[in-house]
């Protein structure tokens, strides 16, 4: 296994704010979300901050200046830092952003490495901020905008509407994922959502885009998120149970065809080689920590890593229980949709954390029994007349790497 | 009254090209000589091989709705709430491109992935013309 010598020894993750004119919400800025999730990342592993040699930090949508992640250094007060870098893969960030990181403690650059993401897409006097990032080409302004293309919500809906009409996948099917991730939410205190719904309140919550429903849509929040790598002999030390990476993989901007079917990721390739290289088929998965901007996106992840036949993910989750207690645990804290998407900046890390909590037993009412590994992925990157582009999958494991 | 929708960069390439074609009723793709890819949306370079020796095509002007949306609520762009509901489409071109737009002279209930469309081009303002698209009637083709 390629990454033996290094574990995840510790997590941070802050609560969830949605503040508003309307609502009493806590308001915090971008720098004390980080500040945050060092403190309690580092709380959780039992290190100081000067046993930090190593930093990631996860690009943000909320504006920084250049050279951010060493101001960030100065911040939280980490002094002659052997490693440092910076993730900028939209939605997917936390798992490239942390498998670099595993690189370097692998490779002995550094020890002990603190990665961090957030963002504060929502503040309580401007109203919702950036939840992706701008317009690298500029097709969004140019090519899209006059035309009323409302961002992400109107894509995704065209992509669920082209697996609607090509597949049959059904609106119910759709709403099942997002029926049970909402009740996972329910034990997760670190979730927005607390209150169940069911499958009517899903399909009554308001269109947006047709098909896209206001359930659908990821739920943007201000939060901060931290993973703590070291090495197992330091982890031992520390006296942490460890979670290890038995595998990983990405695969960005995947297709160059010349008419790129919309219903289509491209994770396949990226899922491939991280099943691999950690020398696993993906029934072996005791959970899955899915990205989830939208249900769509799950279902064709499903597809794509092996889970369903292409255009049988409706069907597949239609007969799976996707539930904590079922075959296939799927985002058994609720996942983005129901715990909230931290902008880019903390984007999967929801996935990340509820992996690592998951293997080390600290699922608590949410517990997948006798979790022993489970998949995680990073999905972002949206562009122009296909799917989204940017996959990292990774396979996390109970204890040290063999 | 002014118009308050999303304005094009109509000043800097390609853009420039493209919106000019546009105000003239023309709809241009672009065309690779190294590589013989179309693409759209215009760029300076190839995305397919990387060649910078990319050329403007006009397009025909028909094609088929490959997928579409029905916006009911303006999240990002408010100022379509006057518009509610359009529909938002990307359209395949028979040069084997496809292009965001919309699907317009028809109730948005009736559009359908597949649905046969054509060229028209909406005069928003005296310098803007949108290449927008409408139903084609079977017997056109
Ligand atoms: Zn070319």
């Amino acid at each position: 296994m390629p990454l033996e010598n290094v574990v995840v020894a510790g997590i941070g993750e802050t609560e969830k704010s949605r503040p508003s004119r309307n609502n009493d919400q806590p308001y915090h800025d971008l720098e004390e979300y980080f500040w945050m999730a060092a403190d309690r990342t580092l709380e959780d592993a039992g290190v100081g901050i000067d046993d930090v040699d190593g930093l990631g930090v996860a690009r943000s949508s909320t504006p920084t200046p250049y050279r951010y992640p060493m101001m960030l250094a100065e911040t939280l007060g980490l002094e002659d830092l052997s490693w440092v870098t910076a993730s900028d893969h939209c939605g997917g960030q936390a798992i490239p952003l942390v498998v670099q990181a595993a690189q370097a403690v692998e490779t002995g650059v550094a020890e002990t490495v603190l990665c961090l993401g957030a963002d504060t897409p929502k503040h309580p006097e401007k109203g919702s901020g950036e939840i992706f990032p701008g317009d690298p080409r500029g097709f969004k302004r140019n090519y899209q905008e006059p035309f009323g293309m409302q961002g992400a919500n109107a894509q995704l809906a065209m992509v669920q509407r082209r697996h609607m009409d090509q597949y049959g996948t059904t609106i119910e099917q759709l709403g099942s994922i997002y029926v049970t991730q909402r009740e996972h939410a329910t034990r997760n205190p670190l979730a927005y959502f607390d209150e169940p719904v069911g499958l009517e309140e899903y399909r009554t919550s308001g269109m947006i885009a047709d098909p896209i429903r206001l359930f659908d849509c990821v739920l943007p929040v201000n939060a901060g998120f931290g993973c703590l790598l070291t090495t197992p002999e330091r982890a031992a030390e520390l006296g942490v149970d460890p979670v290890s990476i038995a595998g990983f993989g990405h695969s960005h901007n995947p297709e160059v065809a010349e008419r790129p079917a919309f219903t289509e990721m491209g994770i396949e390739a990226a899922g491939r080689r991280a099943f691999e290289m950690a020398g696993l088929e993906p029934d072996v998965m005791d959970f899955l920590q899915i990205y989830d901007d939208y249900p769509i996106v799950e279902l064709m992840q499903l597809e794509e890593l092996g889970y369903a036949d292409r255009g049988e993910g409706g069907p597949f989750v239609e007969r799976t229980d996707l539930s904590v207690e079922g075959e296939l645990p799927l985002n058994t804290g609720g996942g983005q949709l129901c715990v909230g998407q931290a902008g880019v900046g903390g984007a999967s890390f929801v996935q990340l954390l509820e992996a690592v909590r998951q293997l080390r037993g600290d699922g608590g009412d949410r517990q997948v029994p006798n979790a022993e590994r489970g998949l995680v992925t990073g999905v972002g990157g949206g562009q122009y007349g296909k799917n989204l582009t940017a996959h990292s999958v990774a396979i996390l494991q109970r204890g040290v790497g063999a | 009254m002014s118009y308050e929708k999303p304005l094009p960069d109509r000043d800097s390439e390609p853009h420039a090209t493209f919106w000019s074609a546009c105000d003239e009723g023309r709809l241009l793709i672009q065309s690779c000589p190294d590589c013989e890819s179309v693409q759209f949306f215009p760029r300076t370079w190839c995305r397919f091989c990387g060649s910078n020796r990319i050329e403007w095509v006009e397009a025909e002007g028909t094609g088929d709705v490959h997928t579409y949306t029905i916006v009911r609520r303006a999240t990002e762009l408010p100022s379509f709430t006057d518009e509610i509901p359009y529909v938002v489409a990307y359209v395949e071109l028979e040069e084997g491109v496809r292009i965001c737009t919309n699907v317009v002279d028809c109730e948005p209930d009736t559009v359908e992935s597949g649905m046969a469309v054509e060229l028209t081009f909406d005069r928003v303002t005296d310098e803007l013309a949108l290449p927008k698209f409408r139903p084609r009637k079977a017997t056109d083709r």
